[in-house]
């Protein structure tokens, strides 16, 4: 059976969805995007359909395995809650942070008695939409901005870090209420609306070297895990993208404070997924992410990576730079490693043929199962037309089959099996049928095999849909449970008392062993 | 803090030296207290200054390059620096001041990112720099008719966003249409900029950070 384990730690699928013979490409592309569809700022971060139509163009433009969606996640909450923003006829919506949302504690006073519509303030309709399209084109999880991040774009960071040191009081209470009154709320407006059982936090300002591992673990951890313990109640898991490794002179990298970086990252998830966003790792060592792994690898772990092509790399060039920094990171990573491929932050003006010479690298050099030698492969940088003329004749980035909430999650790990022979053959003639129904979520995954091939539909969770479905197999449980239940997290007493209490509902059982037969062809 | 330990302190060296203690652990008001002791005690302000406020931020930039420190220590240390020096910047001579040479500095238009300025504002008035900030999302214009008015040696643009760091680009094609840009030295800096992006659009300088950004500042002026 899927492993909710495995659902978090698969992190580079939140991003990227397709392409299951080869590794996988993310991309965080909104500035990019905006500039090359030529489409304003104040559009394309207000209109949902200029904002997924040039998403759908610029990623069939490039061939990228997910749409290039875009949403200024630093800003939405905050300006929900009454912050000021600019928004620039060619630029991103910023915070003024001239005039933060809070300048003194009797500010936050203020903001806990301000009633908060997380249906409809601000852009949150903007964000809801926006899942709700993006559900279309493979996307199944919710946004948010994590704890530190929010402080900041509250009170401005020198503000904030007085605050912390100065007066540590006011700055919990401020993190508290980011955590308990803004983003519980509005996870769980999102978990209603779309069905999303998982949401992915924003913390760029919580990196090296904008705090050190020390405070990252007194300020940042304590607040994701509050933040994901309480979300967790309503079944959402929380990842929140916290203790990035940014050094930006080469001659202070220091593997110890990255092993520390990757500590915060490990503790504020609970799982064995790293990022490497936004740093220069076109030129830091990959032999330190490898030194840091090895005690997973000697368990027999396999650690999931987001290799992230750094921002400046991918507008500067050249190409071959670009190309050679994708294939270092599959060759340190992909053959021990779950690795994708992360065009990080994809500047306005970068030149497309990078773009275009990266997702050539990512497709050459990282087709499964991974060569011995990538030297002996043959790489070519592309020549493609320019975006207009290509948008003469536009083939966007096509929509899916739409799976909401433990489906969305599911199919992301499942749909790979389909490549397997071995399943194709063993199963060309047998058929199975499990649900997992969710009893606190408007959606349940139903999972099929029919002539070789697996399917995940979202099923929803009403008496009618529920009575006249025939399964071979169920599960019955709130999403919590079932997380905690998949990912081993509870103890066979205790399930057994569950299943006595009838709060865990299974039957079937034999055939539920089938569907963990057949996942463990994956690993 | 403690008004006592400002108190006790009667030696002209221990008070530069706790005044470089301050500005060095980001003591903010302790910085100020003890600047406006030192004056008080009628330490001379150019002292004040070389010995005490200027050391305790050169030593953060030292440790910062030590991954001593991480950038919360320094943006406290350049706090503190700004708080002794608004003590006794006004009793220094215009020479004093901006001895290494003057330096007009804002965010570029659509951006209003300001904790990357306010670092490079302490870093250069640690230089001896003079700085006049312009603020944060300026206008093209503001920036030329500044730079007309106020004949620095040195402009610097920042800005923290890939769609604004393209403002700068427009500012260095103004400079040169209207005649100026023989006159000034440009400086551009901020999160995705680099020194590619400085030489393509013609700057004469990038800083990487903000002690790397006093140091180029230098450079381009010829001052030491």
């Amino acid at each position: 059976m899927a492993q909710t384990g495995e659902v978090k730690k698969d992190l580079g699928s939140v991003f990227g969805v397709g392409g299951k013979d080869r590794l996988q490409i993310a991309v965080q592309c909104h500035d990019h995007t905006m500039r090359l569809a030529g489409i304003s700022g104040k559009k394309f971060y207000t209109e949902i359909e200029s904002n997924i139509e040039a998403g759908t163009l610029v990623a069939g433009y490039y061939g990228f395995d997910s749409i290039a969606l875009g949403l200024d996640a630093y800003n939405i909450e905050i300006e929900a809650l009454g912050g000021k923003m600019i928004y620039g006829e060619n630029s991103m919506p910023t915070i003024d942070f001239r005039e933060p949302l809070i300048k003194n504690p009797e500010d936050l006073k203020r903001l806990k008695k301000k009633r908060i519509n997380f249906h409809k303030d601000g852009r949150f309709p903007f964000v809801f939409e926006l899942m709700d399209r993006g559900c279309e084109y493979g996307f199944s999880t919710g946004f948010f901005c994590a704890p530190f991040s929010m402080a900041v774009g509250m009170m401005g960071y020198p503000a904030l870090i007085k605050a912390m040191r100065k007066n540590p009081q006011f700055a919990h209470e401020l993190f508290q209420f980011i955590v308990d009154d803004v983003l519980v709320p509005y996870i769980k407006v999102q978990n209603e609306y779309s069905g999303a059982l998982m949401a992915v936090g924003a913390d760029a300002w919580a990196c090296i070297p904008n705090l050190s591992v020390k405070e990252m673990m007194e300020w940042v951890v304590p607040y994701n895990l509050r933040l994901s313990k309480k979300i967790k109640k309503f079944g959402v898991v929380a990842m929140n993208v916290s203790g990035d490794y940014c050094e930006e002179r080469l001659e202070k990298f220091d593997p110890e404070i990255l092993h520390g970086s990757f500590d915060v990252q490990i503790a504020s998830t609970g799982a064995p997924a790293l990022f490497l966003a936004m740093g220069r790792w076109h030129e830091y060592p990959m032999e330190a992410v490898r030194d840091y792994t090895a005690k997973y690898r000697k368990k027999g772990q396999k650690v999931t990576i987001t290799a992230g092509v750094n921002a400046r790399l991918l507008r500067d060039g050249p190409a071959e730079k670009i190309v050679d920094n994708i294939k270092r990171f599959i060759d340190a990573f992909a053959r021990d490693h779950n690795l994708s491929i992360f065009l990080a932050n994809i500047p306005a003006d970068a030149p497309s043929d990078h773009i275009h010479a990266a997702v050539a690298a990512v497709k050459t050099y990282g087709k499964l199962p991974i060569a011995d030698n990538l030297d002996i492969i043959e790489f070519e940088l592309p020549h493609r037309e320019s975006f207009n003329e290509w948008k003469q004749k536009p083939t966007p980035f096509p929509k899916t089959e739409v799976r909401r909430g433990l489906a969305g999650l599911l199919w992301q790990q499942m749909e790979p099996i389909n490549n397997i022979e071995e399943f194709k053959e063993k199963y060309k003639d047998k058929t199975l049928k499990i649900l997992y129904n969710l009893t606190d979520q408007k959606y349940g995954a139903l999972i099929t095999v029919e002539n070789g091939k697996l399917d995940v539909k979202h099923i929803r969770n009403d008496k009618e849909t529920l009575e006249n479905l025939e399964v071979d197999a169920s599960m019955v449980c709130t999403a919590e449970l079932f997380f905690d239940f998949s990912s081993g997290n509870i103890s066979k007493i205790s399930a057994l008392f569950k299943m006595l209490t009838r709060k865990l509902k299974i039957s079937g059982m034999k055939k539920m062993k089938e569907l963990g037969e057949i996942m463990a062809l994956l690993s | 803090m403690d008004k006592k330990r400002v108190d006790i302190i009667i030696d002209e060296s221990d008070i530069l030296l706790e005044i470089k203690k301050a500005v060095l652990e980001g003591e903010d008001d302790l910085a100020y207290d003890l600047t406006q002791k030192a004056l008080k005690e009628e330490i001379e302000s150019l002292r004040i200054v070389n010995e005490g406020v200027v050391p305790g931020i050169q030593e953060a930039g030292e440790l910062w390059k030590r991954n001593e420190y991480f950038l919360p220590d320094v943006v406290m240390s350049a706090e503190a620096f700004r708080m002794a020096m608004e003590v006794v910047e006004p009793q220094l001579s215009a020479e004093e001041i901006g001895k290494a040479g003057k330096v007009i500095i804002g965010t570029v238009a659509g951006d209003m990112h300001n904790l990357g300025k306010i670092m490079v504002k302490a870093t250069l008035r640690s230089g001896g720099f003079e700085v006049i900030d312009l603020g944060e999302d300026v206008p093209t214009e503001t920036f030329i008719s500044k730079v007309k008015e106020l004949k620095p040696d040195i402009l610097g643009l920042g800005c923290y966003m890939t769609t604004t760091m393209l403002e700068m680009k427009e500012i260095l094609k103004k400079l040169q249409t209207e005649g100026l840009r023989t006159n000034v030295k440009v400086m551009v800096g901020g999160v995705p900029t680099t020194q590619e992006f400085a030489d393509e659009i013609g700057a004469d300088a990038w800083g990487k950070d903000a002690f790397d950004a006093v140091e180029k500042a230098k450079k381009v002026l010829g001052v030491d």
